[in-house]
């Protein structure tokens, strides 16, 4: 059975139309004009006039035959195309919601896991300190895991309610690193450059954590050293604020570069993750007005993602 | 001694939460970070269990499932996974699996679990295994202390001398490929060949048979390999 499978491959059975139906248009001028040569030689041999236009009517004929022909070609491909989207789009929505899943479950499962260790064992203080420490920040995982779907969902309709504020991007990172801290477990997260000229931008105040916690948690995934590190700067560049983020991860080749801010996609060899993260951070920094860019030298050597936000000059929102 | 299990999950809560509930049921464990970690950490420790998570970076639990079960089909795997469809369980049966778990769990059902694998397994080794001491004919070989006691005196084994010889006891009357032997021996390692085998029945000759040019219990089997006769009769 599985030997004969290819026969009902989409590809095959693609091929194999666009073969039958331009055979059958070369069987159609071929026997047209066979019938239309033996009519001539009728004519000839019963010395009849030849009309002339008889011979401009088959040429037409055979002229309209193959622009219908022609046409039912590209309906064909059309669809075949939009078939074969349909088909990645499918894939690819199947695998967000593994990943999703798993990003779910993965929060949950810990919770469980402690909860059942506390309701077992009479564990000393100091362990219960640090479990419920676990526990808390699947908690806020988990939150952050939901929020980001919901929000999502929310722009993509434009039914989101901003929240915004202005103020100094500076200053929102290092509460940002401050209220976020639990990153220290992990990897080293650092903000250089703390002090400097006020860098005003209007951010609304849910998204743009979202943002910065994406970025930290790929820097931290697609990363193979004993200790991932990832180095925040913001800068001043013409008009606009720019708060970059270089890790020592991976890094990313050129080719997939392209790809990782679309809807759904996950660079081939992740095996975790749901594929939206970046397409949010993008989507988020348009509703900002702004733009992400990415930078790599290639594979193992690091990314930098740069977020860039049109400068306010006024406090007032 | 404690059994000992080998929890392989890059998720540092959940392994974390793993390693203290089986501490705290009598278990000696060892974390792996990641599949890889897991690998090297199964040659390290030889555990007698593993649990296994299947969406990990670098090597995922499939690629552990595959090249474990290469070299050991016996060793208890139980999974734990967040996912938890029918697909990922039969394809994980398939890979050689013996439990699967899917995320979240209950870690009153997980040690249960745990410790029926255990059992089976320490059955297992009482049906097939050879115990500790072997006799045949005037020897004797004990393999907890890595010893052989013949008419000629006390002989120290090796490592690889004593995982060979219980191939052979576990395998009377069977001729034993050169390729099998090898493996049970060396693993898969590239630099041996079939001339350190034939080095090694030497020496088991010189230790075992009366007269080494015409063995009786340890018997070449033409262009197959070696043959062990636990009576003596030779062929």
């Amino acid at each position: 059975m599985i030997r004969y499978r290819w026969i009902t491959n989409p590809v095959t059975v693609f091929i194999f139309s666009l073969i039958a139906l331009g055979s059958s248009l070369w069987l159609y001028i071929h026997s047209y004009l066979r019938v239309n040569d033996a009519f001539q030689e009728f004519v000839r041999k019963r010395n009849l006039d030849p009309s002339p236009l008889l011979e401009t009517e088959t040429w037409v004929m055979i002229l309209i035959v193959s622009v219908l022909v022609a046409l039912i070609l590209i309906g064909v491909i059309i669809i075949f195309v939009y078939y074969q989207k349909m088909i990645q789009l499918y894939r690819m929505q199947q695998n967000f919601i593994n990943g999703f899943t798993h990003e779910l479950k993965t929060p949950i499962a810990s919770l469980r896991l402690f909860l059942d260790t506390f309701s077992r064992h009479k564990l000393d203080e100091e362990s219960q300190k640090k479990y419920l420490g676990y526990m808390i920040r699947d908690t806020e995982r988990l939150s952050d895991n939901v929020n980001q779907i919901l929000n999502l969902a929310r722009i993509e309709d434009k039914k989101y309610e901003a929240q915004w504020e202005v103020g100094d991007i500076r200053l929102f990172i290092q509460n940002w690193l401050q209220k976020t801290s639990y990153w220290s477990e992990d990897a080293d997260v650092i903000f250089m450059e703390q002090v400097g000229q006020p860098l005003y931008v209007k951010y609304d105040i849910n998204l743009l954590p979202l943002v910065f916690m994406n970025l930290v948690n790929n820097a931290q995934i697609h990363n193979k050293s004993d200790r991932p590190r990832v180095e925040i700067s913001a800068r001043l560049q013409g008009k606009n604020v720019t708060v970059s983020f270089k890790d020592n991860g991976i890094g990313i080749s050129k080719a997939e570069a392209k790809k990782v801010f679309r809807k759904f996609y996950q660079v081939k060899k992740a095996a975790k993750g749901s594929g939206i993260g970046l397409y949010l951070v993008q989507t988020v920094m348009r509703f900002h007005k702004g733009s992400v860019r990415l930078f790599s030298e290639g594979e193992e050597s690091g990314t930098t993602f740069i977020l860039s936000f049109p400068f306010c000059d006024e406090v007032s929102p | 001694m404690k059994p000992r299990i080998l929890v392989i999950e890059d998720e540092r809560h959940i392994a974390e939460g793993l390693k203290i509930n089986l501490e705290l049921a009598g278990y000696d464990v060892t974390v792996a970070v990641n599949g890889k970690v897991g690998i090297q950490k199964w040659e390290e420790v030889k555990p007698q269990l593993i649990l296994l998570d299947i969406m990990m970076p670098e090597l995922d639990g499939h690629g552990v499932l595959e090249r474990v079960r290469r070299k050991d089909s016996k060793i208890p795997i139980l999974i734990l996974s967040a996912k938890n469809a029918s697909v990922d369980k039969v394809k994980a049966f398939h890979g050689g699996v013996d439990d699967y778990l899917g995320k979240p769990f209950s870690v009153e059902e997980l040690l249960l679990r745990v410790e029926r694998l255990l059992l089976r397994a320490s059955w297992n080794k009482e049906e097939n295994g050879v115990s500790e001491l072997y006799e045949f004919g005037p020897h004797r070989i004990d393999f907890s202390l890595f010893k052989a006691t013949t008419p000629d005196g006390m002989i120290d084994l090796t490592e690889q001398e004593a995982k060979i010889l219980r191939f052979f006891f576990t395998h009377p009357h069977k001729a034993l490929t050169r390729a099998e032997l090898l493996e049970e021996g060396w693993g898969y390692a590239e630099d041996i060949n079939t001339r350190t085998l034939d080095n090694f029945m030497v020496r088991f000759r010189k230790y075992f048979e009366s007269d080494p040019k015409k063995p009786k219990y340890f018997c070449s089997v033409r262009g197959v390999g070696y043959i062990f006769d636990p009576e003596g009769k030779g062929r």
